[in-house]
């Protein structure tokens, strides 16, 4: 099936949507990426305050949850001149998804007209649940009259998400599907100290979330990344001052096949077009 | 424990998870199997008696290219035992329709309840079985022992005679034996037979037993049944 070239980012809160929107910007501006700013985008209101915290070397703030902001970035890839529609938004839309079982119609539209998306998960805030079948033994809780904590586990939360959106698409799950091309990027990937490859670091945090993914997927529609797309926590000393001495833009990398250290962060957009 | 396992990584052989409509209600379940903060389980709350509690648990699982919409019932074993004692009794109406419209069983055999109970367990999971058996019309059993980590405590001619009879009733039943405690991974009751008796059950309803048509021949002088394509005629 063909697919339009929309990208959607779906991610919960802290996923790292805004840093990436911010750095990829600065990417664009360099002009020496696969990626590259045609022209000076009319208007970057959405995503102006993180490019300019970046560029003072401090960390980039939560978007607010009833903001839905759009910039729309003319560029060019292999000669092609279109505008990319970067669409930045509270994370808690997403979290909200799930937890109260319902969507909105900027959702549906959302689902429904982004071919491409792009899906954020931060695998070193992913809970590790540690129940019976790893224990091996454990003695009953003597005050089993409590009930239990309410709240699903983070990896239920990826799987009924992105059940939630293929719905509100209106795309049914009886074959393997293609569309929407789905890139997932394990963000902040630095945090995790890892050799391992994005793949591994998936199966090893959510295997069923995987699974459930390739049982969905066709093989050629879905790929997995690592991007870390600050590179290191602004808030440890010293840091800023290497954000504010050696510019943000030269900060940031993807985690590909073909390349574990890829600093040209528009790599990742070109990788959900080439799905 | 099923989705315990499978949330752990563990998968159904060929059997692949595609998605549920009720996650929810097995992280609920799954929950009560997570290890407190003291060390302790909390254990699955004994499923309700009520005659009007219903509880379904959905899976989507794709084999073999085709998507399975897999509905587990659960049950009360004390709304299944009125049932089987009276199949019209009307504190067994949940019983009743699980049993009329489920396309195989799990019938389940409690290790700890055969210890504590012993003759009068045997007594139960009997007549349980022959009712099952009664109006099964060939759909499968799958005979699952639970808390067979306690199966060296069970006497042993009261399981000789729970096994008899079982084989009797369902001579072509698979029999299993599971435990939500391991010993290590993989762990033969807990990891590989919790899996075992979803793989067992599943592929018996993908492949169900073929059917023994006798074809009857026909005995007529009309053209039109005798008619057998334009093969006959080369």
């Amino acid at each position: 099936m063909a697919a339009n070239n929309e990208i959607l980012i779906i991610g919960p809160p802290r996923s790292g949507k805004t840093t990436f929107l911010a750095q990829l910007y600065g990417r664009l501006m360099e002009k020496k990426g696969k990626l590259q700013l045609a022209s000076a985008p009319e208007n970057i209101d959405g995503i102006k305050s993180a490019y300019d915290r970046l560029a003072d070397g401090v960390e980039t703030e939560p978007t607010a949850s009833t903001n839905n902001l759009e910039v729309k970035i003319p560029v060019i890839h292999e000669g092609q001149e279109f505008v990319l529609h970067c669409k930045d938004y509270g994370g808690e839309q997403v979290r909200d998804l799930v937890a109260l079982m319902e969507y909105d119609k900027t959702w549906i539209d959302r689902a429904k007209t982004n071919d491409r998306w792009i899906l954020f998960i931060r695998p070193s805030e992913i809970g590790h649940r540690f129940d019976l079948s790893m224990k091996g033994y454990a003695e009953k809780d003597p005050k089993e009259k409590e009930a239990p904590k309410s709240g699903t586990s983070d990896q239920t939360h990826f799987i009924e998400l992105v059940q939630a959106l293929l719905h509100a698409r209106g795309t049914g799950m009886k074959e393997p599907f293609d569309t929407p091309r789905l890139l997932i990027a394990l963000t902040c990937w630095d945090e995790l100290s890892t050799d391992s490859t994005p793949e591994a670091v998936l199966q090893q945090k959510m295997p069923l979330f995987a699974q459930f993914i390739t049982a969905n997927w066709l093989p050629e529609a879905c790929k997995i990344v690592g991007i870390s797309a600050q590179e290191f926590s602004l808030k440890i000393e010293g840091n800023s001052e290497k954000y504010l001495d050696e510019l943000p833009e030269n900060f940031g990398y993807l985690v590909l096949a073909d390349n574990p250290k890829e600093k040209d962060l528009t790599r990742l957009i070109e990788e959900a077009l080439s799905l | 424990m099923l989705y315990s396992l499978l949330f752990n990584g563990k998968r159904i052989e060929n059997w692949d998870f595609a998605g549920s409509y009720t996650l929810l209600g097995w992280e609920l379940q799954a929950k009560t199997l997570q290890v407190q903060e003291d060390g302790t389980v909390r254990n699955p709350d004994a499923t309700p008696s009520e005659k009007d509690f219903y509880s379904l648990y959905h899976l989507a699982l794709r084999h073999d290219g085709f998507l399975h919409d897999i509905l587990f019932a659960d049950s009360s074993g004390e709304v299944f035992s009125k049932w089987a004692d009276n199949v019209n009794d009307p504190a067994a109406e949940n019983a009743r329709w699980i049993y009329d419209n489920a396309h195989a069983f799990l019938l389940f055999v409690d290790c700890k309840a055969i210890i504590e109970q012993r003759g009068r367990a045997k007594r139960d999971i009997v007549q349980l079985a022959e009712q099952v058996k009664s109006g099964l019309q060939g759909r499968p059993v799958v005979i699952v022992w639970s808390k067979a980590d306690l199966a060296k405590e069970m006497r042993e001619n009261i399981v000789e005679a729970i096994k008899g009879s079982l084989s009797e009733t369902f001579p072509e039943a698979v029999s299993l034996e599971i435990s939500n405690y391991s010993k290590s991974d993989s762990d033969q009751l807990c990891h590989i037979n919790n899996i075992a008796v979803a793989k067992t059950v599943l592929d018996q309803l993908a492949n169900p037993q073929p059917l023994h048509i006798a074809p009857t021949a026909i005995q007529t002088d009309d053209f039109f049944f005798l008619y057998r394509g334009i093969y006959g005629s080369k």
